[in-house]
């Protein structure tokens, strides 16, 4: 599949790093208790925030917001098993930068939705956003079958993401959030992809992985635009970490030694979607640490 | 300048839409295995009734949102609401100048000093027992202008019609 990219134009919006820490299905041998799982999960997630801010050289001084999003992660919550002020306590032992805002609502798409009212604030504060870090964290912490696998996408992976992105310049139309209004989510998703990437000639796309009844459907929808390989078979669906991950893989495996423009794009099962067209520089830290150590 | 604020504090007392059906939706995770149900059996319930279901819910945050849209265009909006959803949330909750989210604490402490107007909308209506929510809203309303005290009335008033009552 082709990754050429046409490096004539370029996108506002630099990756400055990506770090990706898959989690093991089953988390643990057995259930243990919920503030505990949530405790350790910090102790993978704070370490792992630290190590790519201090790759990137970024002061930590300079992250002034730091969402923590999720898809799958929320029946602790719901519950009140777990208070999000006790967790965000616990990040915070690792530094003021550490995620203190947690959102979910919009699915595998939450983390293009925070980015957004990020942005927006700075506009209203008439200041320029400068670094922009997120976090995704996607753990089976109840050991549901559900998440395991289901026949929306299959097989399901887990893992811990963070995300640093530079504002290079001021951003035009970079960023595109929406929400599906048809009952076809993903197809429709699919024709906004197809249409957004007509206006940036040149982008290589990574999209969500699926499983090969939906990864037809893209073939059919994107067919000649380039696009990053599927890691489904590979990874499972990872809900918002995968364009992520197939941005660290793809920079991993290929040396990148001129900036590249890609769509990072992420749909949720309800049919919220962001697509952000970002890029891959020589400078960008890429991080895929080995699979978490149960403890 | 410190900000005003304009605060209400309510309890839903009844089926918000009494006079219209409702339909039974589950909106529930799929349990299949034992391990599945033992750990759902192990969660706490709350002592308060279920009055309303997702949809409902949603098209409340809905009704609020439209009507401050209109009062104070442009204004930020934090809204309490997760996942799970199990349907789709009504478009006017996915503009750009709302964001949802789990915990408002955070966000709300760090837009209070920055943005004007902002608007909190927090409920805990109870959709289903294991929410451990006591079916309660609250509104609050910062901004650097003087409030009229019934700033939030017609807010309050949309809550009164769907059977909250004042605290």
């Amino acid at each position: 599949m082709s990754t050429d990219v046409n490096h004539q134009k370029i996108s506002g919006l630099v990756v400055k790093g990506i770090a990706f820490t898959p989690l093991p299905q089953p988390l643990f041998d057995q259930l243990r208790p919920i503030e505990e799982v949530m405790s350790l999960l910090v102790q993978s997630l704070g370490p792992q925030v630290n190590q790519l801010i201090e790759q990137t050289g970024i002061p930590t001084t300079e992250f002034e917001r730091h969402f923590l999003c999720s898809t799958m992660i929320e029946l602790p919550f719901t519950t009140q098993s777990v208070k999000w002020p006790d967790i965000a306590g616990q990040l915070k032992e690792y530094g003021e930068h550490q995620p203190d805002t947690f959102v979910n609502a919009y699915e595998c798409a939450s983390w293009g939705y925070s980015l957004r009212h990020y942005l927006k604030q700075a506009e209203l504060k008439q200041r320029q956003a400068k670094y922009m870090i997120v976090s995704i964290i996607d753990a089976n912490v109840y050991d549901f079958e559900f998440w395991r696998y289901n026949k929306h996408w299959q097989y399901s992976g887990f893992g811990i993401t963070t995300v640093i992105l530079e504002v290079e310049s001021p951003l035009t139309d970079e960023i595109t959030i929406g929400s599906a209004v048809t009952h076809n989510g993903v197809a429709e998703f699919a024709t906004v992809v197809r249409r957004t990437m007509m206006k940036k000639a040149g982008a290589v796309v990574a999209l969500p992985f699926f499983p090969v009844n939906v990864q037809i459907m893209f073939e059919k929808l994107l067919r000649g635009q380039p696009r990053l390989p599927d890691l489904h078979a590979k990874h499972g669906h990872c809900f918002g970490a995968d364009p992520w991950l197939s941005l660290l893989t793809h920079g991993l495996n290929n040396k990148i030694e001129q900036p590249q423009r890609f769509m990072a794009c992420s749909v949720a099962l309800n049919g919220y979607y962001a697509i952000v067209e970002l890029m891959l520089t020589p400078d960008t830290v890429l991080i895929m640490n080995k699979e978490w150590s149960r403890g | 300048m410190a900000k005003k604020l304009q605060q209400y504090c309510g309890t839903l007392k009844r089926m918000p839409f009494a006079h219209k059906p409702s339909i039974a939706e589950a909106q529930m995770l799929a349990l299949t295995t034992d391990s599945d149900f033992a750990v759902f059996a192990n969660f706490t319930s709350s002592p308060y009734p279920v009055l309303l279901n997702v949809r409902e819910h949603y098209q409340i945050l809905s009704d609020l949102v439209a009507e401050a849209q209109l009062c104070w265009p442009g204004i930020t909006i934090l809204v309490r609401l997760s996942m799970p959803g199990g349907m789709r949330i009504p478009a006017n909750l996915l503009a750009d100048n709302i964001l949802l989210l789990e915990d408002l604490a955070s966000e709300e402490q760090k837009l209070v000093t920055l943005v004007k107007p902002l608007l909190v909308i927090e409920d805990r209506f109870t959709r289903i027992e294991i929410d451990n929510n006591d079916n309660s809203v609250s509104l609050r309303l910062y901004s650097d202008d003087g409030l009229p005290t019934d700033a939030l009335q017609s807010l309050i008033a949309c809550l009164h019609q769907r059977g909250v009552t004042d605290e």
